[in-house]
């Protein structure tokens, strides 16, 4: 029997308004709350409110066997329940089912495991607040930004309590081991790993609509039976894919919801498949090897790496800037303009200065709200000044 | 004297120096008695140029797409150079190429369209600004028997960034053909005169020099009301002529020195990416800031809110920004490749290239107030001796001998 772990992720920035140099210090809104707004509608009536539907629906077919784990990002959270609460009630919903597990994150979608580990903490403890507070539940699994992982990561996420760590289930990471096993982190105490199987996951998230692929038109059966191929021996799959794929990067008219409520059908009557979540995986399976991080890995880009946020000199410059300011922001006293400063550290501003090309340059562009890459880094630049200065911190500290 | 002037840009549409310096000497010209006729093409979207007495002002059909307000950079862009239009993936890159190859059906219609539309105006002496007017200018010449002044404010040389390259491409041979057609040059500086002699084998002998003026007088009004950090500022085209990334090398001494200050990049245009991956790549992103195309009400701030206006271009005919930042008590440095410097020899200059003693002159006036007051002290006396009337009278000067030679 191999189990499907469905993990959905949701996250949406508080994209950074095209703030422009002469504001400094005259105008401190920075977030761009009529896109925000827009995009985050949109995408619950495209995707939020009609696939939690299909979900809510599958789970109580299946009286529960369909099982499946979402995150949550904290911006998300707060965007739903300002703008579009109809759509943070059918998470709820979803949430009360029992089949469903509520992973946790950053509370700002972050990159602060790697640049400030005080904020990561802060960030923890913020997103679990959130999570009690607007579905009722507390998380045991974690979900780094982006999954990414290295030891340093595993370490704090350990020391937090939790209980299993999501990963990427790169080549440079297994060299060749399957991603359908439990491993350990060697220099994290073994810390469990559950790792996403990148070739099923991305048959769903990217390649569904491809005319190009030679397994398109990709119907039900033909995944299921794909799936059900695997050895006896495979206790998982980690199917793990951005909540948005459903209605947004996938349009509904790809056939992609008919797609997943036969495929979860044809699942549940499997008797090779079933569904399982990140925290009962844990519970009931080994760890059957521990595994070593060269290098921190993502899910992002086909480098799988942190070149998608950090790969140039402006990422890295207002990456700097951002998490420099990270100490006058907490001691500020002013839970606002805190807040704020936290809104700055989400990863995606940096993403968005992402220089590359080729294809992972065409979905950096795909997902930017920017014209060039090098008007989202002067954007956030100003708007940094801007905080620097409403912060009192001098331009002259390195 | 009945002047026919053809022009392409002119205020309030205005992109660069040009427009400025084309209504500067021609309203001049009408202020001094002059019957001036003001050929422009008409632009779709751009208004009609300022009227003034004595300026008869008659529209050359070379109408393309495009949006053009006041401010704004022009759909018809005289600055582009022939390597913009060749660029394939940079920013930018489609709107140039638009731009580009509408610019050069604009200018084949100005020139047709000209002799038409002026076939029944009487003139003495034909004054064309740039290499966008020199078909019109040669086919006019040819055909009503009148002297061509050729007015260069900019030439390709210059927009190439001073590489000697510069002299080959269609435009440069047009400049070229001007230049050697045309009954007599005007310059708006020794520094063009020079390029036109060197690069396009110009005899110095034809060339007059006639320096741009002030336009407007700016009260000097407590310039710097508010405290603000040390500021360093730079105020044009994003191109490589004007040799922003020496200043951001520049930059990095000062800022080691004075980590307070920041550095104030406004305007917008091909170079912008790379000078702000520059800026990136030095360490020094926080304390630079690229505005872009502004307004005029933010462009004043900027100048009322710095401390000194760099203009270090690596080959600059003439440079208006010295002369603007002056007029507002912001003093200058000054590469010595702009023509500004004949007519400002109070300005520190520094060779283009020399970031470390661009930094030197930099931090000494950030340093010193008494010397910035000295210093916008002794530039704006010698702004005083600038005028577009000046100009003028150089200019009927330059008429008055090719109708001389005429007789």
């Amino acid at each position: 029997m191999t189990s499907l772990v469905f993990y959905f992720q949701v996250h949406q920035p508080y994209r950074v308004r095209p703030y422009a140099y002469d504001e400094i210090g005259r105008r401190h809104d920075i977030f761009d709350d009529e896109l925000n707004e827009f995009v985050a509608r949109r995408v619950s009536e495209r995707c939020y409110v009609p696939m939690n539907e299909l979900l809510l629906r599958a789970i109580e077919r299946s009286n529960g066997a369909f099982r499946c784990a979402f995150s949550l990002s904290g911006t998300a959270i707060r965007q739903l329940e300002a703008w579009v609460p109809e759509a943070l009630e059918s998470f709820r919903r979803l949430a009360e089912t029992g089949s469903v597990e509520f992973l946790c994150e950053t509370s700002r979608h972050s990159l602060a495991a790697l640049a400030d580990p005080v904020e990561f903490r802060e960030q923890v403890d913020e997103q679990r607040r959130l999570l009690e507070r607007t579905l009722g539940v507390s998380p045991t699994s974690f979900r780094n930004t982006e999954l990414i992982v290295d030891e340093t990561v595993a370490r704090q996420v350990r020391e937090l309590g939790f209980d299993v760590l999501i990963g990427e289930g790169a080549h440079q990471l297994l060299e060749g081991r399957t991603a359908r096993a439990l491993y350990g982190m060697r220099d994290a105490d073994g810390f469990p790993l559950l790792l996403r199987d990148f070739d099923f996951s991305d048959d769903i998230a990217f390649r569904f609509s491809n005319r190009g692929w030679e397994a398109y038109p990709l119907f039900a059966p033909t995944f299921i039976e794909w799936l059900e191929a695997l050895p006896q021996g495979d206790p998982f799959a980690g199917l793990f894919m951005d909540y948005e794929t459903f209605g947004e990067h996938q349009p509904e008219d790809t056939g992609i919801f008919a797609f997943m409520e036969e495929m979860i059908d044809l699942a549940v009557r499997s008797d090779r498949l079933d569904f399982r979540t990140p925290s009962e995986i844990v519970r009931t399976e080994r760890v059957v090897e521990e595994v070593v991080y060269p290098r921190p890995i993502s899910w992002a880009d086909a480098e799988r790496d942190l070149s998608a946020w950090l790969g140039n000199h402006m990422q890295r410059s207002a990456h700097d800037a951002i998490y420099a300011l990270g100490p006058a922001a907490r001691a500020s006293g002013d839970p606002s303009l805190l807040s704020q400063w936290r809104d700055l550290t989400t990863s995606d501003h940096v993403y968005y200065m992402s220089t590359k090309f080729h294809s992972d340059g065409d979905v950096h562009e795909y997902f930017s709200p920017y014209d060039t890459p090098h008007d989202a880094f002067l954007y956030v630049m100003n708007a940094i000044e801007d905080m620097r200065l409403r912060l009192g911190v001098d331009a002259a500290r390195p | 004297m009945r002047v026919l002037v053809l022009g392409w840009e002119y205020p309030p549409a205005v992109a660069g120096g040009l427009g400025v310096a084309c209504r500067g000497l021609t309203t001049a010209l009408a202020d001094r008695g002059h019957r001036v006729v003001l050929a422009t093409p008409r632009l779709e979207g751009a208004p009609d140029p300022e009227p003034h007495p004595g300026v008869t002002r008659i529209a050359i059909a070379a109408t393309v797409e495009g949006d053009a307000r006041p401010g704004r950079a022009l759909p018809l862009d005289p600055y582009a150079t022939d390597d913009e239009r060749a660029a394939s993936t940079e920013r930018g890159a489609a709107t140039q190429r638009l731009y580009g190859r509408d610019l050069r059906v604009a200018v084949d219609r100005y020139t047709r369209a000209a002799v038409d539309a002026l076939a029944e105006t009487e003139f003495d002496v034909i004054h064309a600004h740039d290499w966008m007017t020199v078909g019109a200018a040669l086919r006019l010449r040819f055909q009503r028997k009148r002297p061509f002044v050729f007015h260069v404010h900019s030439t390709a040389y210059d927009r190439q960034g001073g590489e000697s390259r510069g002299r080959r491409g269609p435009i440069a041979d047009v400049e070229r053909v001007g230049a050697r057609t045309a009954d007599a040059i005007c310059t708006v500086s020794g520094h063009t005169r020079g390029v036109l002699t060197r690069e396009y084998g110009v005899d110095p002998g034809r060339v007059h020099v006639v320096y741009n003026a002030p336009t407007e007088d700016v009260p000097l009004d407590a310039p710097h009301a508010t405290p603000h950090a040390p500021t360093v500022l730079f105020v044009g085209r994003l191109t490589r002529q004007k040799g922003v990334g020496f200043l951001l090398r520049a930059a990095v001494e000062v800022l080691r020195q004075r980590p307070d200050g920041r550095f104030v990049v406004v305007g917008d245009g091909e170079e912008r990416a790379r000078l702000v991956e520059l800026a990136a790549s030095l360490g020094i992103a926080r304390r630079v800031f690229f505005t872009g195309s502004i307004d005029d009400a933010a462009r004043e701030r900027a100048y009322r809110t710095a401390d000194v206006l760099v203009l270090p271009s690596v080959s600059e005919p003439f440079g208006l920004t010295p002369i603007e930042a002056l007029q507002r008590g912001v003093p200058v440095v000054v590469s010595d490749a702009c023509g500004a410097r004949e007519v400002l020899s109070s300005a520190p200059s520094v060779p283009p290239w020399d970031a470390p003693q661009l930094a030197g002159e930099i931090l000494r006036l950030l340093g010193d107030p008494g010397l910035r007051d000295d210093l916008v002290a002794r530039g704006r006396a010698e702004l005083d001796e600038l005028s577009w009337n000046r100009s003028a009278a150089s200019l009927e000067r330059a008429f008055e001998g090719v109708l001389a030679a005429e007789r």
